[in-house]
């Protein structure tokens, strides 16, 4: 190997940092759209009922969620077959539903369902209770009987 | 170095009073008295709530080292954020056990797809991917820059899984503590009492483990090098 002379210190690439800010704008702005976006409401986990009645022609005939209040349950304990309305104050719609639920299903529940509609009737596959932000300590003695006998 | 942990006060203390923290939290959460609708489901919420709020603080402190190692280019920042986003998917798989255990009971269903859950669901991407990413990278320095970089756009899922409840329907409770508007908080003193000795001792659980980790880290960092060196040696030797 014939001696050289040393290879001339390597120039220090300065790269620009326009692309990594571009990216980051990007990213950022993408995240936004999908946030603030129309994409925003394929996150929606459910329809409400009047939202079912505007939509009928698009969501007819479609698996879907519902989610609303629960009225007039009548339920079977040996037959585990379940029926009640649900509602959004606005429009009301009878589900069927078979199996066991939460405890904490009751009237006046928040609830999401997820089947589809067959005529005017909600047969429902999945049933997912919603429970409320509020947290209560019972305040009377008979409301502490009633927890004592649930929780037994 | 040589510096060992059992001789360190300040590791000591911060330890001592988590766990008395953590000791006075399981208490009060044991004697507080049951939940009007779920008895003594809520209670999980004690271990949910301090859980989550520890993987935020977790995940900020990710962004925060990174930013800081950007701007300092001192290593230690980037093993605060390395140690920090450990200690972040750690703390985000024990909100998702417990929620998943509190979901059971009360909604039915151990896992829904809704907002809330999803986005959670996703930071265990991101921050793996940001470990991961970080383990295939042998340059310290690179490493570094990249990992802050990630580090500091993934603190976004801070806000977004934060109002997630507010921004999407979902099955997921809205915020019982009301931040946003008039401020509010949606359930009996007691639980408010709980929940915030609850997230003292997490958030001091928080530094113990973030300076325990941190401390590992910078010996690992220490042995590399001194093997790095060692190997150069070796080379020069073998070269005469």
């Amino acid at each position: 190997m014939t001696p050289t002379a040393p290879l001339p210190r390597a120039r220090r690439r300065r790269r620009s940092p326009l692309p990594v800010v571009l990216g980051v704008v990007a990213l950022v702005a993408l995240t936004a759209f999908i946030a603030f976006g129309n994409l925003g409401k394929s996150l929606e986990y459910f329809v409400t009922p009047t939202e079912y009645l505007q939509q009928r022609s698009e969501l007819e005939g479609r698996p879907l969620r519902i989610g609303g209040l629960v009225k007039a349950v009548q339920y079977n304990p040996q037959t585990l077959n379940l029926k009640f309305d649900v509602t959004d104050g606005g429009a009301t719609f009878p589900v069927q539903y078979q199996g066991a639920v939460s405890d904490l299903f009751k009237e006046n529940q928040g609830v999401v369902v997820r089947g589809e509609f067959q005529g005017n009737t909600f047969h429902a596959t999945e049933l997912v209770v919603k429970h409320s932000e509020e947290y209560h300590v019972p305040q009377t003695q008979a409301e502490l009987k009633d927890l004592l006998k649930q929780s037994e | 170095m040589g510096f060992d942990m059992r001789q360190d006060r300040v590791t000591t203390l911060l330890g001592a009073a988590t766990l008395l923290a953590l000791g006075i939290a399981a208490v009060l959460g044991l004697r507080a008295p049951l939940d009007q609708n779920q008895g003594s489901l809520v209670r999980l919420m004690f271990v949910h709530v301090p859980s989550a709020w520890l993987s935020y603080l977790a995940y900020g402190g990710t962004g925060l080292f990174g930013l800081l190692y950007l701007l300092t280019r001192q290593r230690r920042w980037d093993r605060l954020a390395m140690s920090s986003a450990e200690i972040g998917v750690l703390f985000t798989l024990s909100t998702i056990v417990g929620g998943m255990l509190w979901a059971k009971p009360t909604w039915g269903a151990y896992w829904v797809w809704d907002a809330r859950l999803t986005t959670t669901a996703l930071s265990l991407v991101v921050y793996g991917g940001y470990l991961l990413i970080r383990s295939l990278m042998d340059d310290p320095e690179r490493r570094a820059r990249v990992a802050a970089v990630i580090g500091l756009v993934g603190t976004l899922y801070v806000p977004v899984n934060y109002m997630a409840v507010e921004w999407w329907r979902g099955v997921h409770q809205t915020q019982t503590l009301r931040l946003l508007g008039k401020p509010s908080f949606e359930a009996a003193p007691i639980y408010g009492w709980v929940l915030l000795v609850g997230t003292v001792a997490f958030t001091l659980l928080y530094f113990y483990l973030l300076r325990v980790r941190g401390i590992l880290a910078a010996r690992e960092d220490a042995r590399e090098e001194r093997e790095l060196m060692d190997e150069l040696n070796g080379l020069e030797v073998a070269r005469g």
